[in-house]
């Protein structure tokens, strides 16, 4: 009888230990579950007139403030917000944005939510409430905001309170929330005159026949085609199957793109592969690296120590560098001129065999050059050695200025 | 009362209180002192040391962890490094060229090329932090070893241009005025 009394009064204190385990637990539980998020979709599309301009702000531009601690950080394409680094996400943005173009004049947002609220009526309000604002301001510019009505996200907590976190809209509304989620895709007119600005966030366009003018700081831009490209872009990625004409400003980016016809450029510590270009204006570098495959017309006015590699050029170059090396595998047949400006640096020149030249070195450069033997030095005047290859009277009238430099050319 | 105020005033002299000798105020006061001083300065060793101590704690914590920064070694294979010290390497070349000495006339054109390692570390140093707060430790690896990798390639370009520069001074036997680099 005694054994059984001690018995039941130890599985009873086991039973009493076990009690606030199993509460913690279930605080524990409940405090990182999220509930049952809601899955919804708005779309709004207005209609557009031919000198519309569209403006993209990109995702991550809303406001946000708190009382208590608050964690943002970026992770791949998502933007989070939670109260700690280790706490369940309030706020998730989709830092990807894909821009598809249509025949349409009329540009279309859809927005694809998932939030869930304290209650279920919360969750309702909050899903009527949630808008997409399009419209064209008297300036005819359509702007889009891919954090649609939200003005703010607040959020508040702290040792002594518990955590409450509201979306505050733009018509001062106010709506609490547990976690929101937004992801956009857009629809813009083909010919559209598009303005983006964006800062760490990747972004697809499909084809856009009109302008598009970029301010792009970190993540990426894709896009199949693009008529006329302006941008100030730093450290991001710019992939481009095809451009018609472009003027960019870069710095420490990469720049790839199939086909360009006309691009003027501005960049430091930049990485720029072409496949084929027609004309290439390089008013200022620094330290870039530029493989081209085939350029048509390269005119490089102020480079300091930046690379070019050239598989092939058809058709006029004028290098005015500083510094830096110059690898031309294959003078084309159609070369009217080449002039290279330059010091300490290789200057690597492969020639077409059947093709004449005509080349004037500066005697006083002390540099060392290697020239096929079939060169013939013609005269020396004003400090200038003239050399001459092959008897066709049309030849590629080359000129080289290069001060302490190696300069080797084979055919 | 008359009688009380008289006696008052006739014995007055001896009532007053007699001024101490200054030596004896003065040894009472080195004596004072001289204990106070041990005193305070044991507490003041101990602060001190257990200061030091948590200074040298938190140093190794904070700084300790950064030097000591350790990488998968496929990760520092994909940047081209070879070991974990990465540090030390950028902090050897950088020493490279701080050591340097170059032509004036090239002077510009290199300190505009070092001037991007600044633009490097104030765009870097954001991403960083917000990685660390992300906990998403492969993707910070990624990050730093992106930022050390570029970092390290501006200061070997620096580095080359710097020994093609006087190599060339020299092999034509220039004499150029000669200058340091400003970091």
């Amino acid at each position: 009888m005694k054994k059984n009394i001690k018995s039941e009064v130890r599985r009873r204190e086991f039973n009493y230990r076990l009690i606030p385990l199993i509460a913690l637990f279930c605080f524990v539980f409940l405090s990182t579950s999220d509930g049952q998020r809601i899955q919804h979709t708005i779309e709004r599309e207005i209609p557009l007139s031919d000198e519309s301009r569209i403006k993209i702000n990109g995702p991550e531009s809303v406001r946000i403030t708190g009382v208590g601690t608050i964690c943002t950080r970026q992770v791949g394409d998502k933007y989070i917000v939670s109260r700690k680094s280790s706490t369940p996400d309030i706020y998730n943005i989709d830092k990807k944005l894909i821009i598809n173009t249509w025949d349409k004049k009329a540009i279309k947002q859809v927005s694809t939510l998932s939030f869930s609220c304290k209650t279920t009526a919360q969750e309702k309000q909050l899903k009527e409430a949630l808008a997409i604002n399009l419209v064209e301001n008297a300036a005819g510019t359509v702007e889009v905001d891919c954090e649609l009505n939200i003005d703010k996200f607040q959020l508040e907590n702290g040792w002594f309170t518990t955590e409450n976190n509201h979306i505050i809209l733009d018509n001062g509304k106010v709506y609490p929330i547990n976690y929101l989620s937004i992801s956009t895709t857009l629809y813009l007119p083909s010919n559209g005159q598009v303005t983006i600005d964006s800062e760490e966030n990747d972004i697809v366009v499909d084809r856009l026949e009109g302008e598009l003018e970029i301010d792009v700081v970190g993540g990426s831009l894709t896009a199949k085609e693009i008529s006329k490209l302006k941008g100030n872009i730093s450290f991001a990625e710019i992939n481009v199957e095809q451009i018609g004409s472009a003027t960019l400003e870069l710095q420490n980016t990469k720049l790839k793109a199939n086909s360009i016809h006309q691009l003027k450029l501005e960049s430091a510590i930049s990485k720029v592969e072409i496949k084929t270009i027609e004309k290439l204006e390089v008013t200022k570098s620094l330290n870039d690296h530029f493989y081209l495959e085939t350029v048509q017309a390269i005119k490089v006015t102020n480079s300091i120590y930046s690379n070019y590699n050239l598989a092939s050029c058809n058709e006029s170059l004028e290098m005015t560098l500083k510094g830096g090396d110059v690898d031309i595998k294959n003078y084309g047949p159609l070369l009217k001129f080449a002039i290279i400006k330059n010091r300490n640096a290789k200057i690597q020149i492969d020639l077409e065999s059947l093709e004449s030249y005509s080349l004037t070195i500066n005697s006083f450069d002390q540099s060392k050059y290697s020239l096929p033997n079939n060169f013939v030095l013609i005269k020396t005047e004003d400090e200038a050695n003239y050399y001459k290859l092959g008897s066709n009277p049309e030849q590629t009238i080359m000129q080289i200025d290069c001060i302490h430099c190696e300069v080797t050319m084979k055919n | 009362m008359k009688d009380f105020e008289k006696y008052i005033k006739d014995n007055q002299r001896k009532l007053d209180l007699d001024t101490i000798n200054p030596k004896v105020w003065q040894s009472i006061e080195a004596g004072i002192n001289g204990k106070k001083g041990k005193v305070f300065f044991l507490r003041k060793s101990i602060i001190g040391l257990t200061a030091a101590i948590l200074v040298g704690v938190f140093c190794y914590q904070w700084f300790g962890n950064d030097q000591k920064e350790s990488f998968p070694p496929h990760l520092l294979e994909d940047y081209g490094f070879k070991d974990s010290n990465v540090n030390d390497l950028l902090d050897t070349k950088i020493n490279v060229i701080r050591k340097a000495s170059i032509p004036v006339a090239y002077k510009n054109d290199l300190e505009m090329l070092l001037g991007q390692v600044a633009n490097l570390d104030q765009h870097f140093a954001g991403k960083i932090k917000q990685l660390k707060l992300a906990n998403s430790e492969t993707e910070l690896n990624r990050e730093v070893l992106e930022y050390y990798k570029t970092k390290s390639e501006i200061l070997d370009k620096v580095i080359d241009e710097i020994q093609k520069i006087n190599s060339n001074e020299e092999e034509y036997q220039i004499r150029s005025e000669k200058t340091g680099i400003q970091l």
